[in-house]
């Protein structure tokens, strides 16, 4: 159903689609999860981070680093289930408006593997 | 035209007002402000479109803290990008290799490949003086104009020039005296600084100090010395304590000193007690850093435990620090508890108020 506006998308109890602007600009039509779990709990993360700290989180899922921008793989059995999948640009996005960084590499130990790693880290 | 010039009287408090409330500097910037200002940054709108935008938004501020009953209002610095860059950007002899930003309140990477040039040798301010004067011409309040010190100005800059990191910062205090005397000839009597970045650097206290005495040597005007921890995206830079400020800062020429005590405690009032600040002191009573809003009997418990340690008479009333990353309604709210808790202690006081 077509909305009136970004706005009245609420994703969260602090989160509105307005967070989502900024991929739909730059990325035109695209079909992604917003995955509202998944960012609501990030959001909620963040700010329990040490200064000096970093989020490390693990992923066993994604095999290619480029479907956290543009992987849409439901609706299907896994979609609302215990494995969701992650937006990327929006989780770099709710980071950097709180002043974190955000990136999602392969796993440093081993990249070949199908574990990807998402690093979040205060910005100056 | 100026508030004068339009017959208004620019009001000024009385004298021997108890408990005076004013703003640390910046006020809240909405979320849709936020995203104009990135589009700006991306290229997406014009200087001009921003600019027009950046004076509804302080219209809106001026008319949000006089509604609140704020005694002392800013501009809300809602051209600033972040504490550091609206003036470094306007610095002669700051180089910015690159100014397009992803989001507006990230900081330049700012360089100093040569001696900054000596005020005499500028021509030009750097542009706070029209900055008040646009904003005295929307009030008859008092106006205070916040100004961010040599110390964290100096922070935030890659310093190639000079062989002592020290002249830099003194650099930086000559050319933000020019500014203040600026400030001065156009009409502004409250000056504030604020070194954020101060408290991150205690064993510079004395550097910090000499530079200020640089800024403030300005006739006629009542300057405020702003310290905090810091506040980027609503979270504190540095942990610790004031300590670090005494005896130093008895030596710096500054009517009053505003720190922040709502997120801290009262654990440092004390030293204004210990080192006999005899100076004024503005109380910082409601916390920034978060979006829950004070009650007016809470701010009135932070006042009155205050004046345990400094007479009615020395204390103003304000924010820990700028009201930035605070949602707007919830920044309102914050302002209006904050001149309900002042009132309170005041008829206890038995002032009427300003």
């Amino acid at each position: 159903m077509p909305l009136e506006g970004l706005d009245l998308y609420q994703i969260g109890p602090d989160l509105t689609g307005e967070t989502l602007r900024s991929q739909l600009e730059s990325d035109g039509d695209i079909r992604m999860h917003v995955n509202n779990g998944a960012l609501n709990s990030f959001a909620d993360t963040l700010p329990l981070l040490h200064p000096f700290g970093r989020l490390l989180c693990h992923d066993l899922f994604v095999t290619d680093v480029r479907d956290y921008g543009t992987g849409f793989f439901g609706p299907g059995k896994y979609d609302g289930s215990v494995v969701n999948w992650v937006n990327g640009p929006l989780l770099r996005h709710l980071g950097s408006r709180a002043g974190f960084d955000v990136r999602i590499s392969p796993f440093a130990q081993r990249p070949a593997a199908n574990v990807k790693t998402l690093t979040a880290m205060v910005r100056e | 035209m100026t508030a004068a010039a339009r017959g208004a009287r620019v009001r000024e408090l009385p004298a021997g007002t108890l408990l005076a409330t004013t703003v640390i500097g910046s006020y809240a910037v909405p979320e849709w402000l936020g995203q104009l200002k990135n589009d700006y940054c991306q290229r997406r709108i014009s200087k001009s479109y921003l600019d027009e935008i950046h004076e509804m938004a302080i219209k809106a501020a001026i008319l949000d803290q006089e509604r609140a009953g704020i005694d002392i209002v800013s501009d809300g610095e809602l051209r600033r990008d972040n504490d550091i860059d609206y003036l470094l950007a306007r610095i002669p002899g700051v180089e910015i290799p690159q100014r397009a930003k992803a989001d507006y309140f990230d900081y330049y990477e700012a360089r100093v490949a040569h001696p900054l040039p000596e005020p005499a040798d500028m021509g030009v301010g750097l542009g706070l003086a029209a900055d008040y004067g646009f904003t005295r011409q929307l009030t008859d309040m008092p106006v205070k104009v916040s100004i961010t010190g040599p110390f964290s100005l100096s922070r935030r800059i890659r310093n190639m020039a000079y062989a002592d990191p020290a002249d830099l910062v003194r650099a930086l205090a000559r050319l933000l005296n020019a500014e203040a005397r600026e400030l001065a000839r156009a009409g502004a009597r409250l000056l504030q600084i604020d070194e954020p970045f101060l408290a991150g650097y205690p064993e510079d206290i004395a550097l910090a100090i000499e530079a200020i005495n640089i800024v403030t040597d300005v006739p006629d005007v009542h300057w405020t010395l702003h310290v905090c921890y810091g506040n980027r995206y609503a979270r504190p830079l540095w942990a610790g304590h004031y300590d670090f400020l005494f005896p130093a800062v008895k030596d710096t020429a500054v009517d009053r000193l505003a720190l922040e005590f709502a997120r801290k405690g009262d654990e440092d009032l004390r030293l204004l007690e210990q080192y006999q600040w005899d100076r004024g002191l503005g109380l910082g009573v409601i916390d920034v850093k978060t979006d829950q809003v004070e009650s007016p009997g809470q701010v009135a418990g932070r006042i009155r435990r205050a004046l345990r340690f400094v007479a009615p008479e020395k204390l103003s009333v304000n924010p820990d620090c700028g009201l930035r990353h605070v949602p707007p309604e919830a920044a309102r709210a914050k302002l209006g508890a904050m001149v309900a808790g002042a009132a309170q202690v005041r008829a206890e006081l038995g002032s009427a108020g300003p």
